[in-house]
């Protein structure tokens, strides 16, 4: 899915501009003058790569409660913060809200696209991990309760031996559910089974 | 010459001198007592008539004699132990003022006409003494008295003296006091001990007749001739002693012994006559009853009220000084309030200059701000439009490379612009003072870029000769940036005159000792004689329409970071040189305090 660049500044120039110059870098650029209308909009994109640009200063909602909301209804897109007048304070309140990073008007468009670059991966790979997880976690919904049973042993470490006694079964039946467990997590050996159930929470239950 | 004369004591006295040498005067029996001012031998052959007259008359009484100097006579009328008293006309007066005396009868004197007129004074010396024939050629003499006190004996030669304005405290070798008997005064004056001496009229006539001296050895100083007085006389005569009864007496023994007086056959006592002319005497002496009184009514009138006119005094003494202590205190908050008032106009004048420098940090604030989101937008375009020109398709495109050049171009000249502004944003920020580390030479680009439009409309050829290996230094970067700013500007002032070839600036950076000095040097005409301390005053300026203020505030500032600002002219040729220094000490800068 083609990212999308994401744009939230209470100034019609710097909206025009920066789509401008983002587009001339082959960047979708979504723009909003206001926060409402852009959390609507991000909350129902959830799931597409990207990144916010989001002018701290703004009328009506400021930067943080904006930077706050994207937290609940974006969880994974990286924001960074643009200002006319950088001061360490609020750089600081930013970053410690969660912001990627920060950058002072006007831009050095080299390093802004390097920044956009970074947060648009970084939101990709937190995507690639949250599909990744749904995937599993449906996979573990096809497992029967006695297979669910043996892979939780599994990934505690115990041998097949250990797991016989413990569930009262012999061990030959023991191989057949992991030989099960293989397949129907979809995993070729048991060091990704193992990995699986750790993704899955499994060892801390 | 002594006298030595053989008692002669009646036997009936005899009995009487035993009651008095026994002092019980408690006793019953009437007391008189007598003043003694001459050997008792004399006085008794005095009174002996008298005594005689009293024990016939009123044989029932039994007298107590009771011989007392003037002090005892009072201390003996004080403690009421007398019923009757005889003393000289003097002492009466003066006792008449504290105790309650009535004069029965008044003495009269064989020698004397009248008893108005039968005691006066002698001023005598020895008859070869010829340089001595007034009262005036005593000046430098020594004279010889009984007592001050005396009546007959002094205060009569006193009252002379003082009307022919002979000041005898002054004038007088010494005044002698020899004491009682008056006789001894003599003796003095035979073994010229003293020059002259004052006798009671008559001693000098009875000592005669008696045969203990012979008057030709003796002279009288300015004699007075009295008619029908038998006695050589220095002063005026007075009347002679009275007999007094008490206000304790008996009224009836008084009358007894007043008849007895007055109707012996002897003669020698009268009906009281007046003693005023004694108190006149005492009046001008301005002793006994007027002693601490003055002749003058208005003297005497201040004296009587002394202790008001004390008070006022004192009241108006108080007033005075409470007066004088107010014009102090008033001269004194006078010059306080000038004082302050004046430290007052140079703070609000201070203020003022940073109010406006406040004033347009806020209004910069707001035009950077406005500026600045433009002048991004204008970087951005330049951007975009650099970017869609670089693609694949804009290849062909003629005009491809000028377009990139200028769009470069236009990104450049927007970021050069907002950097301006920001950096005109940071000088103008209203800053707490926040010491921070810099470097020196970013510092002086920083002033520099600040007038870098007035360097250049002026034309003017800046030379920033600050090298890199300057150590950093902690100061208010607004307030260092302020005060350069103030000096670069006063320089290029000065330079504006000059033809522009001639309009060389410089700023420089170094370090003496443990300071950091800049001096910014100009080719200016430099100070012209004036006072540079002068210069760096509040109010002072040579510009018109200037406030005087720039280089006083750049003073306090670089004060406040305990630096401070040398003006000079430049040694190394024209133009003037200004140093600000500040220290390069390690400890913390903010720690420094100004100066109270």
């Amino acid at each position: 899915m083609k990212a999308c660049i994401w744009l939230l500044d209470d100034d019609a120039g710097i909206r025009d501009s920066l789509s401008w110059l983002l587009a001339s870098l082959d960047w979708e650029v979504r723009s909003f003058a206001e926060p409402e209308a852009f959390l609507q909009e991000i909350a129902a994109t959830a799931l597409q790569p990207g990144c916010l640009l989001l002018d701290i200063r703004m009328p009506g909602m400021t930067g943080l409660e904006v930077l706050e909301e994207v937290g609940v209804r974006a969880q994974g897109l990286p924001v960074i913060i643009i200002t006319g007048h950088a001061d360490v304070p609020l750089a600081v309140a930013a970053l410690k809200a969660g912001a990627f990073d920060f950058v002072e008007k006007p831009f050095n468009d080299d390093q802004l696209l390097a920044r956009i670059n970074q947060a648009v991966r970084l939101h990709q790979s937190y995507l690639d991990r949250v599909k990744g997880q749904e995937a599993q976690e449906r996979l573990w919904l096809t497992l029967t309760p006695r297979e669910q049973e043996v892979m939780r042993q599994l990934v505690q470490g115990l041998t097949a031996r250990e797991i016989a006694e413990a569930l009262a079964i012999s061990p030959k039946t023991v191989d057949v559910h992991r030989h099960h467990l293989l397949q129907k997590m979809q995993v070729r050996s048991l060091a990704e089974l193992i990995h699986a159930g750790y993704r899955l929470g499994l060892l801390s239950q | 010459m002594r006298f030595f004369h053989l008692p002669f004591i009646s036997l009936a006295f005899a009995a009487i001198l035993l009651l008095t040498a026994s002092q019980t005067l408690a006793s019953q029996g009437v007391r008189l007592g007598i003043l003694a001012w001459r050997d008792l031998p004399e006085l008794h052959s005095q009174w002996q008539p008298t005594l005689d007259l009293l024990q016939q008359s009123l044989p029932e009484v039994s007298w107590q004699l009771h011989w007392l100097t003037h002090e005892e006579l009072e201390a003996a009328l004080a403690s009421g132990q007398l019923d009757f008293v005889l003393t000289n006309p003097g002492h009466y007066v003066d006792l008449s003022s504290r105790y309650p005396l009535a004069p029965l009868a008044t003495r009269r004197d064989p020698h004397a006409l009248t008893p108005h007129e039968s005691l006066g004074s002698v001023l005598v010396t020895l008859a070869q003494r010829q340089d001595l024939q007034h009262l005036a050629d005593l000046e430098g003499q020594t004279l010889g008295i009984v007592s001050p006190q005396a009546f007959g004996g002094f205060q009569l030669i006193a009252d002379v003296m003082l009307r022919q304005g002979f000041d005898w405290t002054k004038e007088l070798q010494a005044l002698q006091t020899r004491g009682f008997p008056m006789e001894e005064l003599l003796a003095a004056l035979d073994q010229e001990q003293v020059d002259a001496v004052v006798l009671r009229s008559c001693l000098l006539e009875s000592l005669a007749a008696s045969g203990q001296l012979a008057l030709d050895d003796y002279r009288i100083l300015s004699p007075l001739e009295v008619a029908d007085y038998t006695c050589a006389t220095s002063t005026r005569l007075f009347p002679d002693w009275p007999f007094l009864s008490l206000q304790s007496t008996d009224s009836e023994l008084a009358r007894q012994v007043a008849v007895a007086l007055l109707t012996s056959s002897q003669g020698r006592w009268v009906a009281p006559v007046s003693y005023q002319p004694v108190y006149e005497v005492f009046e001008r002496l301005q002793v006994g009853p007027f002693s601490g009184y003055s002749a003058s009514p208005l003297v005497d009138w201040l004296i009587r009220h002394r202790e008001l006119l004390l008070l006022l005094a004192s009241l108006l003494l108080l007033v005075f000084i409470h007066h004088l202590r107010t014009g102090y205190l008033v001269r004194q908050r006078t010059r306080e309030l000038r004082e302050a008032e004046r430290n007052l106009r140079h703070q609000q004048a201070e203020i003022l200059e940073m109010s406006r420098f406040a004033l347009m940090g806020e209004l910069t604030a707001g035009l950077a701000h406005e500026l600045n989101q433009p002048l991004t937008s204008v970087v951005n375009y330049a951007r975009g439009s650099r970017n869609y020109l670089l693609r694949p398709e804009a290849a062909e495109f003629v005009y491809r490379e000028s377009l990139l050049d200028a769009m470069n171009k236009l990104a450049a000249q927007g970021e050069q612009a907002a950097a301006i502004i920001k950096n005109l944003r940071l000088f103008l920020r209203k800053s707490e003072p926040v010491y921070t580390w810099m470097q020196p030479e970013t510092v002086c680009t920083e002033a520099l870029e600040l007038l870098a439009g007035h360097l250049s409309q002026h034309q003017i050829n800046v030379t920033c000769s600050c090298t890199p290996e300057l150590p950093a230094f902690s100061a208010n970067r607004v307030e260092v940036l302020q005060i350069l700013m103030n000096l670069l500007t006063n320089a290029i002032e000065a330079l504006l005159p000059l033809e522009v070839e001639n309009r060389h600036l410089s700023l420089s950076c170094s370090v003496v000792g443990n300071s950091l000095v800049f001096a910014v040097e100009d080719s200016g005409p430099g100070l012209q004689g004036l006072d540079p301390q002068k210069i760096l005053t509040p109010f002072y300026t040579t510009k018109e329409g200037g406030m005087g203020l720039g280089l006083s505030l750049s003073q306090t500032l670089a004060k406040k970071m305990g630096g401070h600002l040398l003006l000079r002219d430049n040694p190394r040729g024209e133009g003037l040189l200004a140093l600000f220094s500040l220290p390069l000490s390690g400890r913390p800068l903010g720690a420094i305090k100004e100066k109270p």
